[in-house]
């Protein structure tokens, strides 16, 4: 039976062999999934692109992004069809890793909270909270530290940003 | 000439001017170090207070803090892969990596020399070519314009990382993000779903995300109580010795850099690629570019540092400010009323030749400073990193919306640091999306402008002999590695057939 450190999901992606299992799939499903989302990406530009008004003469206001959409809809298709030739192949050993899934989500729920609290609450009690939670995220479990970081930054905001520079913080 | 000397010579024998280069250093360095600070920013916030300066220290000082700021912003971008100017996201390619190899102390050593020796040579081809380099400045119009956009977004390949094919899908991400406003010649609203897109995605909101807030998210993935090994740095007389290697790459991305930097509204991010593209063609080992190359360091760090100077050569000539920090600068020398232009050089003639000496002056203060620092600096890179995620996190979100005072910016940031980290998972790079943030609006204004000018004749791109250059250019550029990289996957491809793997496209 094999030990922890010999996982091999942990060591191709970077991950320590006692920590959460990571999350991973072939390449060719990253490529699949990011293909036809910059396909929906440019068919979006390109439909919207049609009802904005394009000038009297020349290349107008329309063609410039639609050009693009267009170019970058033919991108990814080519990068969604290699992606289906290769899995039909079944020719590559490639993985896309993503090391500590769960952290991630965390990190990314914590940005996307960021904005709306700091506009809601003021940036110190804002920004107190998100530092404090991205700490425990990253792995600082010592309350004394987590307050002395987090203090430590609102003081910096404080006197560069407000006090020196003159940008107020809401 | 050599009487304007005299002149500016004799003001750096005040003590307030010698404070005022110190000053504007000190504080260019912490500005360009703080992402989201850009030189234009400092200098803006520092005018109130030269307000009642003689104007040879008011002008000493921002130059002082221009300068630094230039510099400074490669110290973020090699140590937590955010850089602190735009013109800094190329050095991170190279900086980064040799940071978490142990090297941070070695790759911030050969930044702020090269950067060092860029700045100086750039200031002496300045002191001597500023009239003739402005004619050329000058003979560029819409269609030049236009074909240098193409010429810098031509070298895509470069920055593609080993699949040109998402280099190009990047490329055209960022310049369909580009056509979101107000359109640059109709004035016709583009995509606007919301107030704050008005003037198109905020640049810097965007450049933090998907740079800054992507590594954050990429930091999260491993253990947060490591540290990164730190390799010794040599003493400090062999510190210099670092840079005697890359003296050619020196040189010549001093050149890019201030040629490109007399251009206005070329600027140092085009400077740096074309300075870093140039080095990686001529390199030995062109295939470690991207993965901790030194060579890639020097030559974007040298080329944004001599863009600096040549920048200054309309602004002082013309009176044209050819980015935000010169026409920042122009608006305070206009409140001392002093205009640049012609008669500058005759008029007030101090001021020039204070900005040449407090270039060459500040340098060996600014150079000092950075050598300390590099020693200080590294330390960072000892500290666990769970504390330097939430702290790179943290001035990332604060610096988003100091420098735009605006919440919105704040959300773009974040949604492009998520999307920044997805595409990375699927090794689509934001090196050639920032890029074309950077070129995109110049690219379709000035195509559109040269063929309204021209009354819709294309001709105008290929009877200009600098458009027809830089098309060409751009044609070999762009296509040239195409081959190579078609020659070198079909001779991988039979290898492949007696067993290895094909390499990806």
């Amino acid at each position: 039976m094999s030990g922890p450190s010999l996982d091999p999901s942990a060591a191709r992606c970077n991950v320590a062999a006692d920590d959460a299992p990571p999350f991973e799939c072939r390449m060719e499903i990253g490529d699949l999934v990011a293909g036809a989302a910059l396909f929906a990406f440019a068919g979006l530009f390109w439909v919207l692109g049609g009802e904005i008004d394009n000038g009297g003469f020349g290349v107008g206001a329309a063609d410039f992004p639609r050009g693009i959409a267009l170019l970058l809809g033919v991108a990814s298709l080519i990068l969604f069809a290699n992606a289906v030739l290769r899995l039909a192949r079944g020719d590559t050993q490639e993985m896309l890793c993503i090391g500590r899934p769960a952290r991630v989500a965390m990190g990314m729920a914590l940005l996307i909270a960021f904005p709306p609290a700091m506009s809601h609450i003021g940036y110190y009690p804002a920004m107190a909270l998100f530092m404090a939670a991205l700490l425990w995220v990253a792995d600082c479990r010592s309350p004394l530290r987590i307050v002395a970081y987090v203090a430590g930054f609102l003081v910096f905001s404080k006197v560069v940003f407000e006090m020196i520079l003159s940008i107020p913080l809401p | 000439m050599w009487d304007g000397f005299l002149a500016g010579l004799s003001a750096f024998s005040s003590w307030q001017v010698m404070a005022g280069l110190l000053g504007g250093v000190v504080i260019g360095y912490v500005v360009g170090a703080l992402p989201g600070l850009s030189a234009g920013v400092g200098m803006a916030l520092l005018i109130p207070f030269t307000f009642g300066l003689d104007p040879v220290v008011s002008v000493v000082m921002l130059v002082s803090l221009y300068m630094a700021s230039e510099y400074s912003g490669a110290i973020p971008a090699i140590l937590v892969n955010t850089p602190g100017e735009p013109s800094s996201a190329i050095t991170a390619l190279d900086g980064y990596p040799m940071r978490e190899r142990g090297e941070a102390g070695q790759a911030l050593t050969l930044s702020i020399l090269g950067s060092a020796v860029g700045s100086v040579l750039s200031t002496i081809m300045l002191i001597f070519t500023v009239a003739w380099m402005t004619k050329i400045a000058l003979a560029f119009g819409p269609a030049e314009y236009f074909a240098l956009a193409v010429l810098g977004l031509s070298l895509i390949s470069t920055l593609a990382g080993h699949s040109v094919l998402r280099g190009i899908i990047a490329l055209l991400f960022g310049l369909l993000l580009t056509t979101i406003g107000t359109d640059p010649v109709d004035g016709i609203m583009r995509y606007v779903v919301s107030d704050g897109l008005l003037g198109g995605i905020p640049f810097v909101a965007a450049l933090i995300g998907l740079f800054g807030l992507s590594e954050v998210l990429k930091m999260l993935e491993t253990r947060g109580d490591q540290t990164t090994p730190l390799k010794d740095l040599p003493g400090l007389s062999a510190q210099f010795g670092l840079l005697k290697p890359h003296t050619g790459n020196v040189i010549r991305s001093t050149f890019v850099g201030y040629i490109l930097g007399v251009i206005p509204g070329a600027g140092a991010t085009i400077a740096s690629i074309t300075a870093y593209s140039l080095q990686k063609r001529l390199s030995k080992s062109p295939q470690t570019f991207g993965k901790g190359n030194p060579e890639g360091v020097v030559a974007a760090e040298t080329a944004n540092n001599a863009c600096m100077p040549g920048a200054l050569a309309p602004m002082l000539a013309l009176g044209i400010p050819g980015k935000a920090s010169t026409a920042v600068l122009v608006g305070a020398l206009a409140i001392q009323g002093v205009r640049p232009g012609p008669l500058i050089f005759t008029q007030h003639p101090e001021i020039p030749y204070s900005i040449y000496i407090a270039l060459l002056v500040g340098m060996p203060f600014m150079v000092a400073l950075g050598l300390f620092g590099s020693r200080l600096w590294v330390r960072l890179t000892t500290i666990p990193a769970g504390v330097v995620t939430a702290m790179v996190c943290a001035t990332c979100l604060l610096g988003v919306f100091s420098e735009s005072n605006d919440m919105f910016a704040v959300s773009i940031a974040v949604a492009f640091g998520i999307v920044g980290y997805l595409l990375s998972k699927v090794e689509i790079e934001p090196a050639p999306i920032v890029l074309a943030l950077v070129l995109g609006y110049m690219m379709e204004s000035n195509f559109r402008r040269a063929l309204v000018m021209s009354g819709d004749d294309p001709a105008v791109f290929y009877t200009s002999p600098i458009a027809a250059f830089c098309l060409v250019s751009a044609l070999i550029v762009f296509v040239l590695p195409l081959l190579q990289n078609f020659r070198s996957r079909r001779s991988e491809g039979e290898h492949a057939k007696m067993g290895g793997n094909p390499s990806k496209v």
